[in-house]
């Protein structure tokens, strides 16, 4: 049982946010694709090019 | 009465703790990246161009620090988006599940040390700079410089604190204008500095203090940039939670924060390897007089108190996780205490600290290379992406973050064995390093290792705590 009260207010924000409707909307399959495109692999080849310059 | 208290609510959130709602993200997609330009470009690249270019040259300095600058962010990214965005939470609520419902005062120490010194650097330089512009002008003699350049930073700390009094939305509404004059500006100084100099000077610029062993320059000068833009941890969470969606928060972040921290640090790079100086001031006043060192000026002070302001508001939003500060003191009067701080030191003590806080911004960075792999670990593998929004929020042993004593002891050992992993491979001070930094660099095995460090000790210790059989 929680013995802790939480403001009203926050209480019911929390009700929801705990509903997909009222979230931010996620990353994709495809977002976090490109993320490692431009986060990893873009970086490697950057780091490989600028060795054999 | 209902219109008052979403009011009350809405203000809660956007200048608390309180998760943010989509209908209140007031942001977009261009709104942060103006936010994002504004705090991403800032004159302390100068400095971080000037260390790479002890080890290494123009070619492939700039090799390495575009890449290290993608790489650092990649990881910001992928440890503070998805979750700030789904929830709408800030940095330190985020931290919860990892660190407990006290240990995230961890978080908290962490954010406000290092935004308070971030702050410091930046207000101090832009003191500097006007002392400089002052005396090159001929307004003061040398022994007004250091009254020119502590008034430089107090105007600048005043003008912070007044643009933060409006919170989020005027922060988003200046920064449309600063994002697009710092851009100019720094393209414009970047063009001065390769027009002025000549590309055949800066192509030749040799290295101030190579090592003599090219692959640990090189990978010196990748850790610089990847440990420098992991530096953005802390302002993360505060800024993205207001758009609605992590794709409108991620490429922002990506191109806007990481990337320019790299693109900028390019002008400190080779005016170094050119002048010896990092700081382009000195060359922008020889080459045009005093007039190009007023508009080098102004960039710094458009730039620094951008990224200041967005420092200041993420730290004033961290600050009302303590309890002192959640009711009874208003936003004016937060923001006033996170900046205070920082007029006391620029104004007091401002070679004291440029002399004497390298070690403790070094160590302090180290920080955060295991709290990002704490984080990916535990949002991605451990929790599945969901997190338990209400225990977020209870501070008592009802929540399934209190762990032991409110403290997650998973958290502290991946800290330490990051920590310690790092320091083994390069100590950030004396940059002495051991096998096999020359071919891993040192802030991404610390992070991989505190990952799987956290992930065992979670396996281990916390099997019916942490919401994470949910």
């Amino acid at each position: 049982m929680t013995t802790e009260k939480l403001d009203p207010d926050l209480a019911r924000r929390l009700k929801l946010v705990d509903n997909p409707d009222y979230e931010g909307e996620p990353l994709t399959k495809k977002d976090y694709t490109l993320l490692v495109l431009a986060g990893i692999i873009l970086p490697l080849l950057l780091m490989v090019w600028g060795w054999q310059i | 009465m209902s219109t008052t208290m979403d009011s009350r609510a809405t203000h809660e959130a956007i200048e608390g703790t309180w998760p943010v709602l989509p209908k209140e993200r007031i942001w977009g997609a261009w709104g942060l990246t103006a936010v994002a330009i504004s705090a991403g470009v800032a004159a302390w690249s100068y400095m971080i161009g000037g260390y790479v270019a002890y080890y290494l040259d123009a070619v492939m300095g700039t090799y390495a620090m575009i890449a290290g600058s993608l790489v650092g962010m990649f990881f910001v990214v992928l440890a503070t988006i998805p979750c700030s965005v789904r929830y709408g939470v800030d940095t330190i609520t985020a931290s919860i599940p990892q660190f407990g419902v006290r240990g995230s005062y961890f978080s908290i120490f962490l954010q406000y040390a290092s935004i308070l010194g971030w702050n410091c650097l930046l207000l101090i330089l832009l003191g500097r700079a006007t002392g400089r512009i002052a005396l090159a002008a001929g307004w003061v003699g040398e022994s007004g410089v250091s009254t020119v350049s502590a008034l430089g930073s107090l105007a600048a700390i005043t003008v912070s604190w007044l643009l933060l009094r409006k919170g989020a939305e005027s922060i988003r509404n200046y920064s449309y204008f600063i994002s697009i004059i710092v851009t100019s500006l720094a393209l414009w100084i970047l063009y001065k500095l390769i027009t002025g100099f000549g590309t055949e000077a800066i192509l030749s610029g040799k290295p101030l203090a190579s090592s003599g062993d090219r692959l640990w320059d090189y990978t010196a000068g990748l850790e610089i940039l990847v440990a420098s833009v992991l530096s953005w941890w802390p302002y993360m969470g505060g800024i993205v939670r207001m758009v609605p969606s992590a794709r409108q928060a991620a490429w922002p972040a990506m191109l806007c924060m990481g990337l320019p921290t790299g693109v900028i640090s390019l002008i400190g790079l080779y005016s170094a390897l050119v002048t010896g100086d990092s700081d382009p001031t000195a060359w922008l006043i020889q080459f045009g007089g005093v007039y190009l060192g007023i508009g080098a000026l102004v960039f710094l002070a458009m730039a620094n108190i951008g990224t200041a302001v967005v420092g200041a508001y993420v730290a004033s939003i961290g600050l009302k996780q303590i309890p002192v500060f959640q009711k009874g003191v208003s936003w004016n009067w937060i923001t006033f205490i996170v900046l205070l701080p920082v007029a006391v030191i620029a104004v007091l003590i401002p070679n004291f600290f440029f002399d004497n806080t390298g070690s403790f911004f070094a160590f302090l960075g180290v920080f955060f290379a295991p709290v990002c792999g704490i984080q990916i670990v535990d949002y991605f593998l451990l929790r599945k992406q969901q997190v338990n929004s209400l225990g977020l929020y209870q501070t008592d042993t009802d929540s399934p973050y209190y762990f032991f004593g409110g403290i997650n002891p998973a958290g502290v050992l991946g800290v330490l064995a990051g920590f310690f992993s790092y320091v083994y491979l390069l100590n950030p001070v004396s940059y002495v390093s051991h096998a096999p930094f020359k071919y891993t660099s040192a802030s991404i095995p610390a992070l991989v290792i505190s990952a799987l460090v956290y992930y065992g000790a979670t396996k281990i210790l916390c099997r019916n705590m942490g919401d994470y059989n949910n």
